[in-house]
Parts: C-alpha cells; structure tokens; sequence
C-alpha cells in the first residue's frame, strides 16, 4: 500500500429531492492507488452520490476533499478537468466518429477553429500504442465490440490525466473474458497511482477488484473498510438490512408428466439439434456461455425467431411455431431477455401492461374497464408489485418492478410453458429473492418453467434440471443431485462435433 | 381517487391554457364572447380537427400520415362528383368511404408489411391523390354540386351547424377507439414500443395497416364535409390540413415518439389554435404579425404543456422510489 | 435533330428496362444483361418508327414549342393550356408539349433549362414569378431560343413577347364597376393573395387608385386569404362577428374568396345586404354571378389569349414577324348580372360547368 493518504474523501454528503432524501450522510474515504467498491440496492442512492461528485447535482450538505483541498464542481467538465473520470454504465460516444475524434472529444487540437486532423491522428495513435491497443486511430467507434469502447474510455480518462475514475457497472454488459481484460487494466493503473470508485453487483467481482468497500443503503453509508472485513453474505445482510440463510427459497414441488417437448430443434445459423423436455411443476435451466444459443432456441419456441426444422409436442400435441400470439394461443409464454427493448411499453401504465395480452379483461373487441383494473390490480398485489399506483408508467419504475409487472402480463393467462430468460438481470438482491419465490410458487402450482440465466449459482440454487449448451448444441443435462459448478463450466466449454 | 387523477392531469394543463385564452380574449374583443362566435369557432376547428383525430391515431402508433389534407381533398371531391352523377348522398358518401380507405390501405400495406417509413411513403401518396383527381378533373374544380353541401352547410335541429355534429362524432369514435377497444390498447403499445409490443403477441403490422385504413377513412370524412361547408368540390383546398393537423395534435399532448395521447388533448389543441386564429382576426390584426404571434403562442402553448408533464413525471419517479423504500 | 430525337428515345427505353431487369432479378445478372440489350434495341427501333411516323402526319418540318404553365392543378393554368393545345392544332407546323411546374419556381426554371438544352424552338412561358425569371429568359433568348411571356409579365425582358391580360386592368375594370354599386362612405373588407403574389398586388393596387383613393369608402379590415374559398369563409365569418350588418361589400383579389366569404354571410343571413366583388371570371364565378351571389368579376379570358399567343408564336417562328418578338394586352372583360348568360353557355359547351 501506499503511504496512508486520501485521495478524495467525500463527507457528510446528504441531499434532498422534493419528498424524498435521497442521501443522508454519507461518508466514503477514497485511498490513493486502490479500487473501493461501491455497493447497495437499486435506488440506494449510488447513482445520486455520483452525480454530486461530478457535479451534476449541487449538494446540500457536506464536504468534498480531493488531496485534502475542498472542491466543488458546477459540472462535468469542470470535475473532468480536476481529473476526475465517470465511466457510465450506458456509455457515451458517437459510433459515427472515429477512434481518434471520440478521444479527442472536445478536446481536438485545433487551430483558429478549425481541426488539426494529423495531429489528432499523431497523438491519438501514440495513446493506443501506449495501452496495446492494436486499432486505427480512423477507425469508426460503431465497429469495435462495446468492451473495446469501454477500454478506451478507460484509456482516454487517463490519457487526460484523470486521477480518479468512476466506473458504474462496468461489466453489465461485456463477457467474462472482457471482463480480465478490463481488471488487468484496472490493476494496471493502480500502480501508477490511480484510483477508482467502482460500482457494482457482483459479488465475485468485488472480491476480485475492490481493496476497500463501502455499502449504501436507503441514501446512507452502512459501512465501510477493507475488503477482507467482507463475506459475500455479510454484504448481502448489510444491503438489504436483514440477514438471509438461503437466498434460494428452493422447494421440493411433486414433478408431473412432461408438458413440454422439443426434438431436434434446429436454425440454421444459431442452434442444431437441440432436443429438451420439461414437466409440470419443474424448472429447467439452460445454462452456457453467452452466443450458445440459450435464447435463440427459446425465442425460436416463442415464434419470436424462425425455426427451421424440429418438432415440438405440448402435451402430446404437435405445435409448430408461427409467430408470438400463435404461441400465446397455445400455452408457450416468454419473458425476454432484454426488459427494456422487448419487455415493457416504458410509456404506458402498470395496468395496460400488464393486460396487454390478456384475453380475459375484453369483451369482442372492447376493453372491460372495470375487470381489468380489478384483475390488474389482484395480479399485481400478489406479486408484490411497488409503486405508486397502478396507473405508474412502467418506465418509472426499478428493474425489479418493471419485471413483476412483465411476470404479471403472462400469468394474467393460461401457460403449459413458461420461459424465463434472465429474469433477474439487472435487479436488486431484494427483488430477486421475490422474483424467486414467484417461480416457486408457481412449480407448486404445476407450471412448467424454463430459465435461462448467466448467473451460474442462481440456476443451481433454483432448477430442478439444468440443460448446458455449447456453439449451439446442447452439450449435457443434470440433474439436480448431480449439480456442480464445474460440471456445468465443463459442459459449457465442450466444442461438440 | 389518485389513480383516476393522475392521467388527468396534462388534460387539465391543456383545459387551463384553453380557458385562460378564452378569459384574456373576452376581455380583449367584446365580440369574442358570444354564442355565434363560439359556433363560429367550433365549424371553423371541426374539419381539421376531424383531420387531427386521424393524424392522432397515427401518430400514437409512432408514425405518421401526411397523406391526409390530399386524400381529404381527393376523397371529398370525388364524393362530390358521385353525387352529382348520382345525386345519391349515401352512395356519394360511401363511395368517398371506400376511397379514403383504399388509399390508407395502400399506406399502410407499405409501412406495415413492406417497411417503408411512413414519412416517404404518406409524402407520395399526397401527390398521388392529387394526382389522380387532377387526372380526372383536368384541374376543374366541380361545382353545382346541389344538395351535396348539406354535408357542411345544414343544421342539426336548426342549431348544431352539422360539422361540429360530425366532429364531436368523430370525437367520440376517436375516444372510443382509443380507450375502450383493444384495437386502441394495442396502438398505445405499439407506439410505445413496437417490438415488445410484438413480444407481447401483438399482430404489429395487422394493427398498424388497420390505424392507416381508419386514418383513411377520417380523411374522407373531413374531405367530404370540408367539400359540403365549400360547396363545391376543390381538390387543392385539402393540402395543408395534414400539417395543421400535426399542430393541433402535438399540441394536445399527442406525443411525437408515438404511445402517448388523447382524443381530447387533440380537441383542446385544436380548439387552442381556432381560438388564437379567430381572435387575431377579431382583433384585426395584420396577417403577417399574425404568423408571427401563431408561431410564437403554438411554442408557447407546446412548452407550457411539457414543462407541466416534466414536473409531474418527475414527482411520480420520486414517488415511485420513495414507495419502494417503504 | 432526328438523330438526337432517337438517340434519346433508345436510351430512356434502354434505361427503364434496365432499371426493371435489375428489380426483378439480380442473381443471373450475365443472362438478363444479354437478354436486355436485343430487347432494349427492339423496342428502340419499334418506339423510333412509331414517333417517325406521328411526325409524318403533321409535317415534315415541325417546330417544337413548349408551354410551362405554373401549376396545372390550378384552374386557370390548365385552363390555359387546353386552350393553347387547341389553338395549335389549327397550325400544321407546330407542335406544343406541357411542362409542369407544380407551383414551384424551382421546378419552372429546371423545366426551363431542359426546353433550351432539348432545343425546343420557342418556349411559352406562365411566370410564377416574372422578375424571379427575368434575367434568366433575356439570357435564353439571347441564345436563340425566343420566349413569350403569358397572362403575366412585369416586362423586364425588351425582346421577350408578351400576351397579357393586365392584372391591374383586371383589377380596374371591377373597381369601377365597384364604385358605381357602393355607395361613397361603405365599408368593405378585402380579402388579398398570398403574400409577394404579383397578381394580387396588382389588382389591390388597381382597386387603392381606382376605389379607395376616390372615396370615403372605409376598410374595415384586410387580410390574406391564400386564394383559398375556406379561408374566405373563415375570415368572413369572423368579420360578421366583429362588424356585424356593417359590412357593405367584400372585395377579393379572386373569385374563390370571394365565394367563400358569400357562403359564411350566408349562412350567417346578412349574405343579401352584401356585395361581393371578385377577379377571374371562372366558371365558379359565372354561376354565382347568375345565381345572384356574386355582384361582378373581370375575366383574363384564357381562349383569346391562347389564340392571340398561337398566333404571334407561329408569325415568329416562320420569320412573318422579322423583329422576333411582339407584345400585346388581351382586352379584360367585366362579367356582371348583364352579361353572365353567354359565358356560362360557353363554360358549360367546354366542359367546365356540367349540368
């Protein structure tokens, strides 16, 4: 460790909205050269700590030392001048720039107005040769996978000197071999002096990267030290305020006849040959590595994605794909992946959400008013839905709700199988814990479920089976005396054939 | 009861502008605040505002219909030429139907299942329906069209001038669709967002070529009562209704993105612009300040309206986290 | 000249089969390309013979003239226009082809350009904007290729020739008409064109020197209309509001305002103590100055002007005419209750009244 100097301390911080106090003094004491983790729920008040310090928000109270002095930021720029960086989970650039103008932004050399291109080329070239970074400094941001863009976020905050980064989520959205690269990097820059303030979920991660931690809860530091005070559990306790023995409420539900069976499932580019089965009142995982094929097979069942050859029975019967209301018709419902994009009508209430596809509250082609604002509002109360009133615009509300309410949608309905692909991406410990006891209740009521997930443990802690898939073929099946870790890692690197 | 107010609310922000419009109206013109003059106001708004309706439904449904003031044009004359071959009013009417909705079909047949933005596609239809009548007419307009006109010009029960019959029905037809049909649950969700509207089992294109096929056929209803009120048949008296339409609508909080908006926001953005027009034109005011001052009031009216919606969407998050706390 | 004409033919037919041979397939594009070259000069020599021949059976030596009329969706532009195609058919050695302009100066003066370069042997223009296209039609014809200017012109071209019907002797001709029907102190609304719109200017213009600068007469208020019947009806009405019964006359730069504000007064009742004064003469016109609606309005009679503009066209273009231009005024023709019969008789015998 370096000599016991702070680097930024931030204290007493508190800052009020109308109505709500979004953060109530908090502490957090930043060390030269380390990573301190930043972790708590959803609207824990981490983003509004971020924003007070690069100085989109003005605080109410509190101090911000940086090297000891007191500073105060009126906005980014002025904040990215004194060398801090914010990295942001949705991250900003213009893919139709180059490499070297995304740098460079606002930043460019230039002359009477107008740019210095060779220059800018010049020196955009040396910080790429300087981090192994082995790209053309003309090349168009829209062409490099997102880690890559990351990394050069990265790599520009410090190129302009930033002694502090802020990263919020880094790795919601890279694999886990982007993942090394970018902690290398990280541990790299640490021992040139910089330190970061890294914000996250993930548990390994954090144990992985972070030399200190801080938890936030309800707009107040919890508590903070060094990382080895932490277990993962402790951290959990202290998230969410109250300690948890098994966040998997598992339960052992009796397994009917098979509901749903697919033989031979191909598509030409994603998957082969993928053959599976599920049983009333089971939960089947898919497991793999991302690009496998988990939801491409899913979304083929769904009518979402074409299928080309394959046969499905439900119940006995023959189903064959056509589009998503065909699959609706018959029984197959899908929560997708991506929530935002092919989950929630953001702009739109709670109530018509979660009635969108339900049959049920129509009368022909007229709306029944009164049932549907009695269904929705039983549906929503059973899965504990928050908010602040039904007629809320989804768009408002957390992860966690914005999935209740999908999971609402479908159970308005009849369902022989229900996919789940990543119900709990993105969503606090709370919420997951909720959204798990959903899926056993329901197994009790004999639905048949099937989940796809990227989070390893959450699949071995709740199915009841898990299916692995490798380059898009399925790879094994375990059952769940045979659960392991290490299996499933092995299955899913498996190349077959 | 917070339930039923919230959604009420930007109604509400448009009714105050409106009325306090109409308070500082009345006090500038003595004549403004009069039976007749409301009369006057409510036939001059109704055709465009039948238009808006029109406009609004496509726009909810996140495109938009700039084939309208043409095909209203188009439509309306041809009305007016079956009738006087004819001289049946109902076999004229439905025959400016069946046009209306032919040429929506044909929108919406490329923008739903060919994928076409419906910006380029609606923009040729225009010239199409133009086209095609000036094709028909040779550029003449028809007059002599005899009793076509009390399409615009009767009364109902001597009182109700009959375009403000036909646009409180539309009103009505649009509320109806909107709210109680699922036909209108669905084009709030496609809007939205068309591909979790698909996810949701929405049949995307089917509803999307049905909104341009009932955008169609309020076109050809504002065409045909528009032809009534001018009695006789000028196809070009339809062009600029399509923008004016997008006025009164993005006025009356239809938003421009799609999945938001009312029948009645539409009305009361019509309604703000009739109002404004009428009393520049009380008031004698010069018509080139006139473009002016209507400009400047529609930004006026357009920013009032989001900062009030921005405050309150703002609150409803705050609240909306504040709960999740508890 | 022949060469070029066909030369033009084979590549427009080369190039629309091309354009559908590369929608339809695109994956044996060797095959289509071999197939697309016989049928292309096929069809060429086919479409070649065919223009030879209607070439032929109205002369040997046909000049080629062209009409660019403003916007042939307007009434009176294509109006004109069929009124000039008729008058040309009574020559045997000219031929005219219609180029529109949509209402758009832009596409007028494209049109334009493509008349010279195509070496049309005479162009007849309706201006959108005269002084907008001046220095443009000096140059054309300082290159040979002579113009004449129609209906409107601001003459800014000294050698252009021009067949016009004045638009302030339009405008004259119905304001005092105007003032022997109003009485000294009326009070009058106007209703005017769009804004930079010659013809309107002009005839405003015509009614300030004639009307208003003469007598008592008091506007109570003047606003643009956009030429439109339902913005003269939308003004109308408010008027009534405002003015109540003290409305004498309404006075439109155009007869479809004109109309417009009379169906508003209307239904408002006050339509009989009214008097509604239009420009055009249309038929729209005549049938409201017969049924008693309109009081008056001034024709631009578009026949005697096409003929007038045929003629000095063809006495040009065979050298009768050695200066190379001629400028001419059609006379303007005051239409009231008096002489209303004869011209819807003739609207009604060209098709543009039906009974």
């Amino acid at each position: 460790m370096t000599e016991k100097v702070y680097k930024m301390q931030l204290e007493n911080i508190s800052k009020s909205f109308p109505g709500v106090k979004a953060l109530d003094d908090v502490n957090i004491t930043l060390r030269a050269g380390t990573v301190h983790a930043i972790v708590g729920e959803n609207g824990a008040g981490k983003s509004t700590l971020m924003k007070i310090i690069n100085g989109l928000y003005k605080r109410d109270t509190g101090r911000i030392l940086l090297d000891g002095k007191e500073v105060s930021f009126s906005g980014p720029m002025e904040s990215s001048e004194a060398g801090i960086a914010m990295i942001y989970q949705e991250l900003n650039y213009f893919p139709e720039l180059t490499i070297a103008e995304n740098i460079f932004m606002k930043r460019q050399p230039s002359k009477a107005g107008y740019v210095k291109w060779r220059e800018m080329m010049d020196q955009a070239q040396k910080i790429l040769d300087y981090n192994n970074l082995s790209y053309d400094p003309k090349m168009k941001i829209k062409d490099l996978p997102i880690a890559n863009i990351q990394m050069l976020e990265i790599v520009k905050a410090v190129a302009f000197k930033a002694q502090v980064i802020i990263m919020d989520e880094p790795t919601s959205s890279i694999s886990d071999k982007e993942v090394k690269m970018l902690f290398d990097t990280i541990v790299r820059l640490k021992e040139q002096g910089i330190s970061f303030l890294y914000i996250s979920h993930k548990m390994d991660e954090i144990f992985k990267i972070a030399d200190d931690l801080t938890i936030i809860r309800d707009g107040k530091s919890i508590i903070s030290g060094p990382i080895s005070q932490f277990t993962e559990d402790s951290i959990i306790a202290h998230m969410v305020g109250r300690s948890i023995e098994n966040i998997y409420p598992k339960v052992k539900v009796p397994i009917g006849e098979i509901v749903f069976e697919a033989k031979k499932l191909c598509s030409e580019r994603t998957f082969k040959d993928v053959s599976l089965h599920v049983k009333k009142g089971e939960i089947v995982g898919m497991a793999g590595l991302v690009g496998a094929g988990r939801s491409e097979v899913c979304r083929s069942i769904f009518g979402l994605d074409p299928l080309d050859s394959g046969e499905i029975t439900l119940s006995g019967k023959p189903y064959v794909p056509k589009n998503v209301s065909h699959a609706i018709k018959n029984k197959v419902l899908m929560i997708t992946e991506d929530r935002k994009k092919e989950g929630i009508i953001g702009v739109r209430s709670c109530r018509e959400n979660i009635t969108l596809a339900s049959h049920r509250v129509r009368s022909g082609i007229f709306m029944n008013l009164k049932k549907e604002m009695k269904e929705a509002t039983e549906m929503s109360d059973k899965l504990k839905v928050r908010f602040a009133g039904i007629e809320t615009t989804i768009g408002s509300l957390s992860g966690g709700n914005q999935q209740k309410v999908l999971l609402a949608r479908w159970l308005m309905l009849e369902s022989d199988l229900l996919i789940l692909d990543e119900p709990t991406r993105g969503i606090d410990i709370g919420a997951k814990l909720e959204i798990y006891n959903i899926m056993t209740d329901l197994a009790k009521k004999g639905y048949a479920i099937l989940m796809i997930s990227s989070e390893l443990p959450e699949l071995l802690g709740m199915c009841d089976r898990i299916y692995v898939m490798s380059q898009g073929y399925i790879t094994g099946c375990l059952d769940r005396q045979d659960f392991a870790q290490e299996k499933v890692m092995q299955l899913a690197t498996r190349s077959e054939k | 009861m917070k339930e039923i107010i919230k959604p009420n609310l930007r109604k509400y922000s448009l009714v105050l502008i409106l009325l306090g419009m109409i308070g500082i109206c009345s006090i500038l013109s003595s004549s403004f605040l009069t039976a007749t003059n409301f009369t006057n106001i409510l036939k001059q708004v109704s055709i465009v505002t039948i238009c808006a309706f029109a406009q609004g439904l496509i726009i909810i449904s996140g495109e938009i219909d700039l084939s309208i003031g043409f095909l209203a044009g188009m439509a309306g004359s041809f009305a007016c030429i079956m009738f006087v071959a004819t001289g049946n009013l109902f076999l004229a009417f439905m025959f400016g139907l069946l046009l209306g909705a032919t040429v929506g079909a044909v929108n919406g047949l490329f923008v739903a299942y060919f994928k076409l933005p419906s910006f380029i596609v609606t923009l040729a239809m225009q010239t199409v329906c133009f086209g095609i009548i000036c094709l028909y007419t040779g550029g003449q307009n028809i007059y002599k069209i005899g009793n076509f006109k009390v399409l615009g010009q009767s009364k109902l029960l001597g009182i109700i001038p009959i375009t403000v019959f036909f646009m409180i029905v539309m009103l009505v037809i649009t509320h109806i669709l909107l709210k109680y049909t699922k036909f209108g649950r669905y084009l709030y969700a496609i809007g939205g967002n068309a591909e979790a509207a698909n996810a949701a089992g929405v049949q995307v294109c089917k509803m999307k070529w049905a909104a341009f096929i009932v955008s169609g056929l309020f076109a050809a209803i504002a065409g045909m009562v528009m032809m009534g009120r001018l009695n006789a048949g000028i196809p070009s008296e339809g062009g600029g209704y399509e923008t004016d339409a997008i006025t009164a609508t993005v006025i009356g909080g239809t938003s421009f993105s799609g999945g938001a908006g009312t029948a009645f926001g539409t009305f009361l953005g019509s309604l703000i612009i009739g109002v404004l027009n009428n009393i520049m034109n009380l008031l004698g005011i010069d018509s080139y300040l006139q473009m002016i001052i209507k400009g400047f009031i529609i930004i006026i009216a357009v920013l009032a309206d989001s900062f009030s919606k921005k405050q309150k969407s703002s609150i409803k998050i705050m609240a909306s986290t504040f709960d999740v706390k508890k | 000249m022949k060469m070029k004409k066909i030369l033009g033919m084979f590549l427009t037919v080369a190039m629309s089969v091309s354009l559908i041979a590369g929608c339809s397939s695109n994956k044996d594009a060797s095959v289509t390309s071999e197939d697309k070259s016989t049928t292309t000069s096929d069809d060429a020599n086919k479409d070649a013979d065919s223009s030879k021949t209607e070439e032929a059976s109205t002369s040997g030596d046909s000049f080629k003239v062209a009409f660019l009329p403003t916007d042939m969706s307007a009434t009176f532009a294509s109006w004109l226009a069929t009124e000039l195609k008729t008058a040309f058919e009574t020559y045997d050695d000219m031929s005219l082809t219609v180029m529109d302009s949509k209402g758009e100066l832009e596409t007028q003066l494209s049109n334009l350009e493509t008349c010279v370069s195509q070496e049309y042997d005479y162009i007849i223009l309706l201006p959108l904007e005269p002084a907008a296209e001046d220095d443009i039609v000096a140059g054309y014809i300082e290159q040979g290729t002579p113009v004449m200017m129609i209906n409107l012109d601001d003459f800014g071209v000294e050698n252009a020739s021009s067949v016009i019907a004045n638009p302030f002797d339009l405008g004259t001709i119905v304001a005092q008409y105007a003032m022997t029907q109003l009485a000294d102190d009326a009070n009058v609304v106007v209703l005017l064109g769009p804004s930079g719109n010659t013809d309107s200017i002009e005839r405003r213009r015509a009614y300030e020197e004639v009307l208003f600068s003469k007598t008592n007469i008091t506007i109570l208020d003047e606003q643009i209309g956009d030429w439109e019947k339902s913005k003269g009806m939308e003004l109308m009405e408010n008027w009534i509001q405002v003015h109540g019964d003290k409305i004498d006359a309404v006075i439109s730069m155009n007869d479809a305002m004109a109309i417009g504000a009379y169906e508003a007064a209307k239904a408002a009742g006050v339509a009989d103590n009214i008097k509604f004064f239009g420009v055009d003469g249309l038929a729209d016109a005549a049938v409201a100055i017969d049924n008693g609606e309109m009081t008056a309005t001034a024709l631009q009679d578009a026949k005697v002007m096409a003929l007038d503009a045929a003629g000095i066209c063809h006495e040009i273009l065979t050298g009768e005419n050695s200066e190379g231009f001629e400028k001419i005024q059609i006379p303007v023709t005051l239409i009231t209750k008096d002489n209303v019969a004869e011209y819807i008789e003739r609207y009604t015998d060209n098709g543009m009244i039906t009974k």
